[in-house]
Formats: C-alpha cells, structure tokens, sequence
C-alpha cells in the first residue's frame, strides 16, 4: 500500500497534525466538513480512503425500515435487498419493528426518527392517511407492500387483486367450485384487494360467494387460528373442495387441518399459499403458491426513498409489481 | 431557531395536552411517559430544543441488536424479547444485520457513532479482537454465540448438554447409527454441539464413524445439505437417525429421505433444533430442540443495560437450559 504521512495531508490542506491524527483516530470529535477534506486529500492522491479506514461520513444517513413484526418470514428478502441498495449508495439500514396502530406507537416512533437522525423511512405496515402523512410531513417516507389509499405517499406494491385473480383462476380450473379463503386481517390493503380478486373469480365463474367460507387471522399470523378455521370449515355440511391462503403459513397449517380431518392433499382437497417463502419448496406436499418478487419489492423502495431525500422536489411513481404463480404438489393435477 | 419562546400554550395546543399535565410532566421530567413523549414532539413540531426543557438532556439511548446476514429467523423472538425489556427501560432497539468482519466491521462501528448508540448486543460468532474492539466504541454482550478468551459477557445456551440429551435420546428409542448434520466451526455452537454428540455416543456404547458427522454450512444451504443427505443415505450402511443442528436442515433432510423412499421415522429418525415454526408445517413433525429465546432476549437486554450504567462492574455470563421436545419425526 502507498503510504502518505499526516504530513503530506496538512501541507494540502492547511489542517493541523492534531486534527488529522484524530479524524484517522477519533472521528466523532471531528467536524463533518473537516473530516470531508481530509477524506479528499488522500482521495486526490490517488489513493482509496476506505483502504485507511476512512469510510464515507456517516453522519446523517440513516433509513430506518419499519415492519409490523419480525416474525413474518416474508419480509427478510425484502429487508436484504433494501439493505443492499442503501449500501451501495452509502446509506445505512436499520430495522425497526413497532406496530404503528396506536397514537402511542406512533408518538414512539416519531420520537426515534429524531433521535436517530432518520433521514428517510420505508414503511411495510398497514398505515391510516392520518399517520403516514404525520411521518411524511417530518421526514421522507415510502410504503413498502401496502399502499395507503387516498395519500399521496410513494409506494411500490405487488398487484395484490391481480395475484389473488390467477391463484383463485387456476384453483377454478382444477375443477374446484367450492373454494374457501383463509385471509390476513382487512385493515391491511392487501387483504382487502385479494379478497378483490377472488370475488372477481367467483362472479366470471358464476359460483356463488359463501360468507361462511372466508376466514381472516390476525396480522401476526398466528397458524393455530388459521388451522382451527379450516377444521371448522371441513366440519360444514357442505365443506370447502380447495383453500387459498394468503400465505404458505397459513397455507401449511390448513394442509395440516385437512390431512387431521382425514382428507387427503391435493386428491381430495387442493391448497394454495402465497410469498412463496423458502420453506414452502421443502413441506410435504410442496405448497403451490404465488411467488413475490420480493428483491425488486426492497430494491425499489430503498431506491426511491433515497430519491426523495436527495431530492425533495423529484414527483415519484408508486409501482405495481407483477407476481408469478407457481405449481407445486398441493393443488390436485 | 428564531427568537420566538415557545409557551405551555403553544405546547399545549400543538400536543392536546393540558397546560397542567404539561406542567407536572416538565417538572418531573426523567419519568417516561407516553405524555412526555407527545410533549417532545409537540416540541419539535414548533422547531423548538427539547432540552431547553429539560428533557433529552442525555439523547444515549439507542441499542443497536446485530445478527449475522442472511437473516436466520431463529433470531427474531430473541429480538423482540429484548426489545421489550429495553423498551421498560426507556432504550430504543433497532436491528442490524452484517458479518462483523473487514469493511464491514469499520461499518458497523460507524453505524454505532453516527446513531450515537449506547450499546450493542451481538450474535454472531466473533473473534477476541472483534468484539473488544466493538465493546471499546459502546458496552457490548452477545448473545448465543460467546468468544473465547474475550471478558465480553454473554448469554447462550449449555449447547454441549443440548445436544448430549438429543441424541442420548435418540439412541433411548434403539438407533444405533447416528449421524449428525453440523454448521460452521466458525460458530462456537458448532463445536460444543458435536462434544455433546460424540460424549452421548460413547455413554451409548455407540461408535463414532466420521463418515457419520458432516458439516453443512449456515442454516440456508439447502442444496448441500441436501446433496449431504443423499450420500449419507447412499453409504452400505447408511445411519438410522440424523442429528441436525437446525429445524431447517432437519426439513430439508425429511424432504431428502422422503425422495429417496426412506420412511420417517420408522426407516430413519429426524431431529432437529430451535423449535421454529417450520417444525409443525412439515409432516412428520419434527422433533427438536426449544432454545429460551425469550429469556435470552430478555437477559441479553438487562446485562446491556447493567454494562452500559457501569462498565466496571463484573458481570457473569449465563448458560441457559434447553427442552427436548418430541414430536413426529423421531
């Protein structure tokens, strides 16, 4: 490695040797535009700064990531490719897992945005307009998988009716008639739009919708509560011939349920989940299920989270991103 | 931030507090309280300096929770459990994932300055030199790995006896070829799981056969243990029970065994570890072993927040005890 002395850097920029020495050994004492020349000065001898240690100022450059709860496997790829985005550019991701339902939550919250210098957020809970917006005026924000009807907050999304459309189609085409959904709680958009689109199938196929069929958990996703539904489903005088759940969770506990009940996957009853979560390959039978394109999900909104905060005037476009449906062994042949 | 003085009025107004709460809370204002929350808010909605208040005076409360990547969903109960008993005590938790190693170490300890984190709770395997040099910038404990040599405390489980009472047990239901599915010896539960594996082979009278221990990689290498799966079930004499130190891994075999026409577990007994949900969504269910996530959520918090008072003050590591946990798989 070429060397320079504190030398070499004081004669370009005028910076004592003290100051110097304590920007290579103790930067937090050092001020940001101070530590910056020093930075430029080894950069302008052709040398990398971050080969000494002197990593980008890391003052002010944090995104926080706020999740509903951790345990939803779902959101770990997402969080990954956010994270890589944020890195590339830089920046620095943090996660936060606060349910935001509360006023006190929320009080919470906003209090950890300007304790922590939060430069931008990326939101993944089901919000009301009234508290994004509250977290929008403080800080930039973007919501990640739902978007928060009638705001003008940025979002990227999966076309949650589309995807529900195609499972709950192919489902149809098997030869079901009497299909049950096991859903997420509609306080959350997503619940509310693939639901949406499992109706949409229901009418074009002419097959009657049944109340009694659609069951809904709590947003921690408890897999007991979704197993108990199907059992008191399978247990009607007219029972479900096929379940869409809205995710591989819940999708393998009605798996559970039915094979309890005596039935038998995919011959007697088929299933299909959604998230396509890396467990959902390995079940026995492997779970059909809609795939999310959960990197380009984290990606995009790290990406346009930084837009906003580099550049506040840019408009941005919320996206709708497609998903994909993949067979496996649930669904009967 | 402009000369204008901000009154109990304006806070009043801007928070929908009353003057009189807001009062009694600037007159005590160390306690937390949800009041105190929304009057520092109110604060600085009006562009206004908490401190001038007396509140924040100390802005040190910030723990920053740090798990190795890819991100193993074992670790999220322990999070959580530590973020509550943080919260009790006025700290915000937030969760970091990064190697700890190289560039990204240098990272990680300027995440820790520039969100001016008191302290940091750390549980990834990690080298002496690592963690001291963690534990110089902010007080740092670890949780579920520890590092030899290094005066860091920490919190795990007795992972030798762990897995000495599985596979004791597994020989208790008559296997007699025993093989075992291990992770990283980068991972200090690595080792201590295969002390524990070989002492309960040799309490059993059993042969330890090297053919018989395979080490695997991190929790998400699905291919290779697979592929270790197959040839381990492809020997003359394969095993009769698979000691994996993951419910995933313990999935990924029962999937692996399935395929190749071995019954589980009457042709091969499966056992795995962590107690993660993944156990009752495959069938059979997998038997495993449950890891006091909570409590080493929860202990992990309280020796941080203890360190962070005083950093003098000595500090035992904790050993904590596992629960063998019997369901379809064994």
């Amino acid at each position: 490695m070429k060397k320079f002395t504190y030398q070499d850097i004081a004669k370009s920029t005028g910076i004592s040797i003290a100051t110097i020495s304590r920007v290579f050994n103790n930067p937090d004492i050092v001020r940001s535009d101070t530590r910056n020349r020093v930075v430029e000065a080894v950069s302008a001898m052709g040398l990398d700064p971050a080969s000494y240690g002197l990593l980008p100022d890391p003052a002010d450059r944090l995104i926080i990531f706020n999740v509903p709860t951790l345990r939803n496997q779902f959101y770990s790829p997402i969080i990954e490719s956010a994270r890589k985005v944020a890195e590339s550019k830089r920046y620095i991701l943090l996660i936060n897992e606060y349910s935001l339902d509360s006023d006190a939550m929320m009080d919470s919250f906003m209090l950890l945005l300007s304790r922590t210098r939060t430069r931008g957020v990326i939101i993944a809970n089901a919000m009301t307009k009234d508290r994004i917006e509250r977290i929008s005026e403080r800080v930039p924000v973007v919501t990640c998988c739902e978007a928060v009807p009638d705001s003008s907050v940025p979002f990227v999304s999966v076309d949650d009716e589309a995807a529900a459309y195609s499972a709950v189609k192919y489902i149809v085409s098997l030869g079901h008639r009497r299909i049950a959904m096991i859903n997420g709680p509609h306080s959350f958009k997503y619940a509310r739009s693939r639901l949406q689109g499992y109706r949409r199938v229901l009418e074009e196929e002419g097959i009657e919708y049944r109340p009694e069929y659609i069951a809904e958990v709590g947003s921690d996703m408890d897999v007991e509560v979704a197993g108990a539904a199907v059992m008191h489903m399978l247990n009607f005088s007219q029972p479900p011939d096929s379940f869409f759940c809205i995710s591989d969770m819940l999708a393998s506990a009605a798996i559970h349920a039915a094979i309890k009940r005596g039935y038998r996957v995919p011959e007697d009853i088929s299933v299909v989940g959604f998230d396509n979560i890396s467990i959902s390959e390995m079940m026995n039978p492997s779970i059909t299920t809609i795939k999310q394109p959960v990197a380009q999900l984290g990606a995009l909104s790290a990406e346009m989270v930084i837009k906003l905060i580099e550049n506040h005037d840019e408009p941005l476009r919320s996206t709708y991103l497609g998903t994909e449906l993949v067979i496996r062994e649930s669904t009967r042949k | 931030m402009g000369g204008k003085r901000i009154t109990y009025q304006n806070i009043a107004d801007e928070s929908g507090l009353s003057v009189a709460t807001i009062s009694r809370v600037l007159n005590k204002p160390s306690s937390a309280s949800a009041s105190r929350n929304r009057i520092i808010n109110a604060i600085i909605s009006l562009d206004g300096n908490p401190s001038d208040f007396g509140l924040l005076e100390s802005e040190d409360k910030i723990i920053i929770f740090n798990t190795p990547t890819p991100s193993n969903p074992f670790y999220f109960p322990i999070i959580t459990a530590a973020r509550e008993r943080a919260a009790l005590s006025g700290y915000i938790l937030l969760e970091n994932e990064s190697d700890l190693s190289g560039d990204s170490l240098e990272r990680y300890i300027s995440i820790l300055n520039s969100t001016k984190a008191v302290g940091s709770i750390i549980a990834n395997a990690m080298e002496k030199e690592a963690i001291e040099r963690i534990d110089r910038v902010v007080p740092a404990v670890m949780c579920s790995e520890a590092a030899s040599g290094s005066s860091v405390p920490f919190v795990v489980i007795d992972n030798v006896a762990a897995a000495f009472n599985a596979v004791t047990y597994l020989s208790s239901t008559g296997r007699k070829r025993i093989a075992m599915l291990n992770g990283p010896y980068s991972f200090i539960y690595s080792g201590d799981r295969c002390v524990g594996y070989r002492k309960a082979l040799e309490r059993a009278g059993l042969e330890f056969r090297q053919e018989y221990l395979i080490q695997v990689g991190s929790h998400m290498d699905f291919d290779m243990a697979e592929a270790a799966v197959r040839r381990l079930l492809s020997l003359s004499t394969p095993p009769d029970a698979l000691f994996c130190i993951s419910d995933m891994l313990a999935a990924v075999a029962i999937h692996a065994a399935l395929k190749m026409g071995f019954k589980v577990p009457d042709d091969i007994a499966v056992q795995g570890f962590d107690d993660m949900p993944i156990c009752r969504m495959i069938k059979p269910s997998i038997s495993t072993v449950k890891q006091p996530v909570q409590q080493m959520g929860m202990l992990s918090a309280e020796m941080l927040l203890e360190r962070i008072a005083d950093r003098n003050v000595h500090q035992s590591s904790i050993s904590l005890d596992t629960e063998l946990v019997i369901r379809e798989s064994t």
